[in-house]
Parts: C-alpha cells; structure tokens; sequence
C-alpha cells in the first residue's frame, strides 16, 4: 500500500461510516441529555434493539490477525453487538495500540463508542492527537461516550486544536460530559468563534456563568445564543430558577426581531405545562415580537 | 573630441566682473600623459596651501526654497527661491540654481553672498572659505564652469563641452574633474591648467574634508605627495568592501550628474565614510555607515563585516559624515548625528519641518567619540532594525537576518527562532530564518524552550516554532535534552511533515529510553496510516530509535511492522534492513 492509496483509503473510510454521526450536536444528541428539540425527534425512532450476543473468543482471536478483511468483519459484528461486545474492548484496545489501517482503526474507535468503557480512553489518547482531524474528531466522539478520568482535560485539549471541526466536537462534549471545570475554556472557546461552546455552557453554567452567556446576546448570531439559551431553558429548575429562564426569554424578545418571534414562537410550542410562570413570559414575548422585521 | 568652446558671456548675463578665458587646450583630448610631471612641479606650493573645514551645515529643499541650519549653533534659516537642482554645500556658502539665476548663501546664516543670472543646473560647487567653484550642467553634456570670490567678482566664466564634475577649490588652484578619468589642475588667477591628474579609477568629484583635498567616485584618492603618480596607480587610495546590499548602493554619486531638487530614489539609500587624518590612506573610525530608507547599518571598513545597525522613525534622505560620526538628514527634516563606531545617537538637529530634499556638509563638525558603554549586542540590534511591522523592507531584512545568522551569539539564535515564529514575519524571512537556524550551534537552551511551544489556538499561539530546522541544529548539537520536546512534536498535528520528519531523524539519533514508550505509539499510529513520504520516513525513524534503544521485544516490534500486511510498503524494506 502506497502512501497516496492511504490517502484516498482514509477518504473512503470516512464516507462509509457516515460523517454525519460525528457531526458534534447531533452525535451528541443522540446518546448525551439531548436538547428538547432534538429529544423530540428522536421520539419517532423505534426504540431498543435486540441484545446481540458475541463469540467473544474467536472474535478476540480474529482481531489479533493480520488479515485485514478478518479483522474489519470481526469489528463489525462487534460493532453491532453495541454494549455487548464490552469483553472485547481489551482486544480492540489492544488493536489500536499496535497500530492499523485507517479504515480499521476507524471501525475500532466506533466499537469502542458502543461499548462506552472509561477504561478504554487511554487507548484512544495517540488518537486524539492523529494527523487526520477526522480521526481525531472520531476519537473525541469516542472519548465523549466512554468518559474516563482523563476525559474533561483531553477534551479542553481539543479546543486548542488546530482545525475548527475538531475544536466543535471537543466544545460539544464537555457539555456533554458535564465538565463545569472547562467553563473558563468554553467562554474564551466561543469568544474565538468556537459556536458550539455555546450549547455546552447552556448544559452546565451555574446561574452567573449563564448570565455572562446571557450578555454576549447581540455578539453573537441568534442561532449561536439560543443553542444555549434552549440548554439553560429546558434545565430543571432546581438547577436554573424561573426568574433566570423569564431574564432569558425576555432579553430575547428585546431583539424585537423576526428571527427572535420566530425562535420564541418554536419555544412557545415545546415548553412543558409545569412552568406557567416562564410561560406566561413566552406567550407575551411572542406577541411583543409578532410583526417584527428581520 | 570637440574642443572645449571659448566663453560665452551670454552664461553669466550680468556681473560678469571679468575673467572670461580662452580654454587653450584646457579638457582637451589630446593630452598626452606627461607621467605626473607638471602635477609633481606643482604640488608642492598647492599642500603648502591651508585648506579650512567647512561650515557644518544641514540644507532642505522646501516649497519656498531652502530650510538651513547650522549644525554647530543650531542657528536656522530659511532662503526663498525657486530651485531646480539639489542645493549644493561647499566650504563656507551653500550653492544652489533655480529660476535662471545661481546663488550662494552663507551656510552658517542663509544670507545671500551673490546672485548670478545663469543658465544651467548646478551639478556641483567646491569652496575653500574665500572662492567659490561651480559646475553648471548647460545645453547637452556641456558645462558652465565659474569661479566666483565670496564679494560676488566672477574670477574665471569657462564654458566647457565634457560634463565636468564636483569641483573643488584651494586658494588659486581650481580642480576640475571630467570624463571619470581626469583631474585638470587650474590655476584661476592665470587662466591656466597646471597640471592634469590621470586616474585609472572611475573619478568624477574633489572635495576637501578635514583640511585635506580628495578626489573620487568608486573610490577615493587623496591630493598628498603621491597624487602626481596616479596614472601609475599609485597615488593614496582607499575604497570600501564590497558588500552585497539592496539598491546597490554608492560611496558616492556620479558628480557629473544633475540631482533632481527633491530627493529621488537613490537617496533612500547610500555609503557614508570619512577618510581618517592618518598618514596612511584610510577610513575614518574604521567603519562606513550604509542607510536605507530608516535602516542604517555600521559595517568594517576593511573586512565589510556588520559592526552595528539601528532603525530610525524616518527615511534618511541625505548625510555627511565627519571625524567619529556621521550626520544623517531624513525626511522629516531632523538630522541626527550617529556614532559611526557604535551607531549610538549622540544628537539631533531639526529643520523644523518635512523636507523634499536634503543636503548635509558635517566636514567641520568637532570629532566626536561615542563613549556609550551600554552598546547592545548584535544580536539585540539586529531584530531591532529588522522591525517586522515594516513591511516593505524586505530586502534589507534579509541583509540582516543574513548577519544575525553570523553572530556567534546564543542571543542570536533566540532572535531567528522569534523572527522564525511570528506571524507577522514575511514568507522569504521564515524561509532564511529557517536556513539560517538550521546551522545553528548554538542557543540550544534556546532551541529546547522553542519547542516546548505548541500550536493553542485558545491561547492565539496560530503558529508552530520551527520544528524543523531546530531537530536538524540539535541533532547536530547532539542535544539529547531536546529530545522530550522533539518527541512531543511527533504528535502535534498543527506541525508540517516536513517538521516531524525532521523531528524524527532527529530523535533517531538523539532520543533517550525515557522516550521509548512514545517513539513506539508512534510508529504504531503512523507505520499502516502515513499517508504523506514525510510522514512515512519519520516513521522508519522512529523505527531505528526503537531499535537503538529498545529490548528485543522492540526490535521484534518493528520485525512484525516490516512483515505487517497493513504496514505501508514503502517502508517496509528499510524497516526489514533495521531488524537485520
């Protein structure tokens, strides 16, 4: 193998696992807390699927190999056991660090996804810092279902990384993740750009953090600020009192724009009966907003 | 050659008081070199003449005429008059031509000495305190050529066909040069050459300085007891070393040549040096000074290896330089008097106001001797002068990065690592930089801190450090401190290739067993996924450290990459060869 086959090995790879599952919001929906609009979508799919069960020996001795094609079907029936191919996360680990094919090594980090193990995230580490920002990408999504005690600080690493796609999924996850410690890195993160900070400081900013966030309204597009404002609206009110949720709708309908009425109104038609009082601010903010320009 | 015309009193209107003379033979052709007889007979009663210095004088060209000031008192003054040449300083008076007519000012006070209606644009003046020689360009290559005593009595009116140069004047003996190659000696009291000099050198100006006589261009040849021997090359000479510098710049001008009023292009640039009041023909302080546009740079006058180099807030438009110093004017009109051995600013005089031109005469400024013990290094210089937020000074950048590369100074190479790293540094400076700190050996305190540097975008740190050429310095340092640095930049996506290739050929000679562990995670990342030649050497690299520092069980490691089928094949063959 040439290192231009590499090239396009590594293109093809990526395709077929779909890029889209490491889009950073919506790889993290799916398996995080997700947000209300992205919950309700998700409500329409099947749910569970049937437990799929694995030879766990034989498929740890096909992942030792060196045939290529055995090992790529190895994974894959380990990939769609989901959690249940949790004893084979030592081999794939084990995979990972003596080192593979793009196309395999992409497989692997996706079985250990499924598993979901903390105590597989020391494997991914080399990964997290590959030349490829898809497998670093990859590899930050990995890291985000598996956690780990390591997981928050290489996450923060990843906001420094070097390509924007990155910076994103490793932005998504620690809100994902729930790591408060980041939220000063989260801040400067989205104060250069970094738009999906936004989102993970709405998950977890204690009432003065999700009032810093609250400020930057009009820094930012309104669709940047409301994938937080969504977050901290649709947070429990043990965690974020009313009256923060109503400063929040009401900052919004300051904008007096159409893009605000038209963000107030799909608010209006997913918020939950047991907060009238933030409700009632909805249902006004949306006629102060009727009519307004864009 | 045409002979020389016989005067036209038509040149000088009015106050033509006299002394209007038939050449004779005088720039004729047909000279036949008498082996510097006539020049050796004479020689003696001219170096019996004493020659004063020169009214230390600053001149800029302004919209209503001249600006001056005197650089001893500081005394300024202003001239009002239409110009259309470069004003000329000489001696005493300042010379200049505008509006059909020539005039001469006091340099020290800016008062008119006389008036002349003239045709012709000055090309050059010479002044001993008591006449005044001038050269006027006329129709063609022709030249007007005057000799005028301080009261405003035109001694001598010549009207020449060669385009005779900067002329210079001692008591009666004017000295007229022309064609690049002769000097005719004439003696204005009788109307006759005394003597000609031929050089075999490129010679188009006299001037005096320091109470000496001087001829030159390329270089520069004194009047003394040995200028009669001049056709046989052996009259005292002294010219500076070459010295690749951006706009080539002179020593001096050609001296047949109109300068334009207003400063032109080939200000922005020049060569300052004094010749020294030694026995021997040399240059003053040792050092010659080269500007351009705000950089000015000492250099040795004899090994032409950079002595100091400074930038300035302005472009130098014109100087001058004297015993010790030079005096440099810009175009904001301040003149600022620089040590030539150390480049330190000793003073400064300001015109007032922004110049169009300038002319400066510092001959009779007192000597001065910069005592400045708090001098910088080189090194600290340099990247003062190279200032990177001047961006279209390129070219002398590069001058200057290519001495920085010279200084044998641990503070050198922390200043081409800088220049290597920041961002607002031009691609072709990064490129020298780079070629430069590759060669480096030394600074590797340096070089280590440098890369320990990653890119951090939440921090702004937008660039690597050069990973590259620092591997290839401390490899050839043998620096094994630097090789937890090198290894962490194995695994610095944001580095080129080209940089961890040469981080890796590095390590593979200079790496520890503390960076075992990391050397192999590397070869197993990239030994099946290098998808670059770069990437895949660094890999064989990494292999031949693991080899050198590993146990059996690693160099089995890298038997098993090289029968690996996933293992990229280019690669494999050297891997096989490193486990033989």
């Amino acid at each position: 193998m040439t290192t231009g086959d590499l090239r396009r090995a590594w293109q093809t790879a990526w395709v077929a696992l779909g890029l889209a599952c490491l889009a950073p919001r919506g790889a993290l929906a799916d398996d995080g807390k997700p947000a209300p609009a992205a919950a309700a979508k998700k409500s329409a799919v099947p749910a569970g699927k049937a437990p799929v069960t694995v030879n766990v020996p034989a498929l740890t001795e096909r992942l030792k190999g060196s045939d290529g094609s055995e090992v790529e079907k190895a994974l894959g029936e380990a990939k769609a056991a989901g959690k249940g191919a949790s004893p084979l996360a030592p081999a794939v680990e084990d995979l990972l660090r003596r080192g593979t094919t793009p196309a395999i090594a992409t497989l692997a980090l996706a079985v250990l996804a499924e598993i979901g193990s903390p105590a597989s995230a020391a494997s991914l580490q080399p990964y997290l810092h590959h030349r490829s920002p898809e497998v670093r990408k990859r590899a930050l999504a990995t890291l985000v279902k598996t956690g780990g005690p390591s997981a928050i600080g290489w996450l923060r690493e990843g906001l420094s990384d070097s390509d924007a796609g990155v910076r994103g999924t490793a932005a998504s996850g620690l809100g994902t993740l729930k790591g408060r410690e980041a939220m000063g890195d989260l801040f400067i993160a989205l104060d250069h750009q970094v738009t999906e900070a936004a989102a993970s400081i709405g998950q977890i900013c204690t009432a003065e953090a999700c009032d810093k966030l609250v400020a930057k309204t009009g820094t930012f597009g309104l669709d940047v600020m409301t994938s937080g404002f969504d977050q901290i609206l649709f947070r429990p009110s043990a965690e974020i009192a009313d009256d923060q949720k109503i400063r929040i709708v009401e900052r919004v309908r300051e904008l007096g724009t159409q893009e605000a009425n038209k963000y107030l109104r799909d608010l209006q038609s997913r918020w939950p009966t047991n907060s009238p009082k933030v409700k009632g601010t909805i249902d006004q903010a949306v006629l102060a907003t009727a009519g307004s320009r864009s | 050659m045409k002979l020389a015309a016989f005067v036209v009193p038509m040149a000088l209107a009015v106050s033509c008081g006299g002394g209007q003379t038939r050449l004779n033979g005088l720039f004729s052709t047909d000279w036949q070199d008498d082996g510097g007889a006539r020049a050796r007979a004479v020689q003696t009663k001219i170096l019996a003449i004493p020659i004063p210095k020169g009214t230390p004088v600053a001149v800029g060209v302004v919209d209503t005429g001249l600006v001056g000031i005197a650089l001893s008192s500081g005394k300024s003054w202003s001239f009002a008059h239409a110009l259309d040449a470069r004003p000329r300083n000489a001696g005493k008076v300042v010379v200049g031509t505008g509006g059909g007519e020539l005039f001469a000012l006091d340099a020290a006070t800016g008062q008119p000495l006389w008036t002349k209606k003239a045709a012709g644009a000055l090309r050059g003046a010479g002044d001993d305190g008591r006449t005044t020689v001038v050269s006027l360009a006329s129709a063609g290559e022709g030249s007007i050529i005057l000799a005028v005593a301080h009261d405003g009595t035109v001694l001598r009116q010549l009207e020449a066909s060669p385009a005779i140069g900067i002329p210079a004047v001692v008591g009666d003996y004017a000295f007229f040069p022309w064609q690049g190659q002769y000097v005719t000696i004439y003696n204005i009291a009788t109307g006759a050459e005394e003597a000609r000099l031929l050089f075999r050198e490129q010679v188009s100006r006299a001037f005096t300085h320091g109470g000496k006589l001087y001829f030159g261009e390329l270089g520069l040849f004194r009047y003394d007891d040995q200028t009669w021997r001049a056709s046989t090359q052996k009259a005292s000479h002294v010219s500076l070393p070459a010295r690749d510098l951006p706009g080539d710049p002179k020593w001096f001008l050609p001296g047949g040549e109109v300068r334009g009023a207003a400063s032109d292009a080939r200000d922005d640039i020049g060569l300052f040096g004094a010749p020294a009041s030694t026995s021997e023909l040399a240059v003053d302080s040792g050092r010659f000074v080269a500007t351009y546009f705000k950089v000015a740079i000492g250099f040795d006058a004899k090994s032409g290896s950079l002595a100091w180099a400074t930038k300035h807030d302005a472009d130098f438009v014109a100087g001058s330089p004297f015993e010790g110093g030079v005096a440099l004017c810009d175009e904001g009109g301040k003149i600022t008097i620089v040590s030539t051995t150390t480049g330190a600013v000793l003073s400064e005089k300001n015109l007032g106001r922004k110049v169009k031109g300038c002319a400066v005469e510092a001959d009779g400024l007192s000597p001065v001797h910069s005592t400045d013990s708090t001098t910088k290094s080189l090194a600290e210089q340099i990247p003062v002068a190279i200032d990177l937020n001047e961006n279209e000074m390129v070219a002398i950048q590069r001058v200057l990065l290519r001495e920085l590369g010279k200084a044998e100074d641990p503070q050198a190479t922390k200043a081409l690592i800088d220049l290597a790293s920041d961002p607002r540094t031009p691609p072709p400076l990064i490129v020298d930089a780079e070629a430069a700190l590759a060669t480096r050996r030394n600074g590797a305190d340096f070089m280590i801190a440098a890369l320990g540097r990653h890119y951090d975008f939440l921090k702004d740190v937008l660039k690597p450090p050069p990973v590259g050429p620092l591997a290839d310095a401390l490899l050839a340092m043998k620096e094994s401190r630097a090789a937890p640095a090198l290894v962490a930049h194995l695994f610095d996506p944001a580095d080129t290739t080209d940089a961890i290739k040469r981080a890796a050929a590095a390590l593979a000679q200079i790496a520890t067993k503390a960076e075992l562990a990391q050397l192999r995670s590397f070869f197993a990342l990239y030994r099946s996924t290098a998808d670059d030649d770069s990437l895949a050497q660094a890999v064989v690299s990494a292999a031949q450290a693991i080899v050198r520092l590993g146990g059996p069980e690693d160099k089995a490691l890298v038997a098993h990459g090289a029968e690996d089928p996933m293992t990229i094949s280019a690669i494999k063959p050297q891997l096989f060869a490193l486990t033989k």
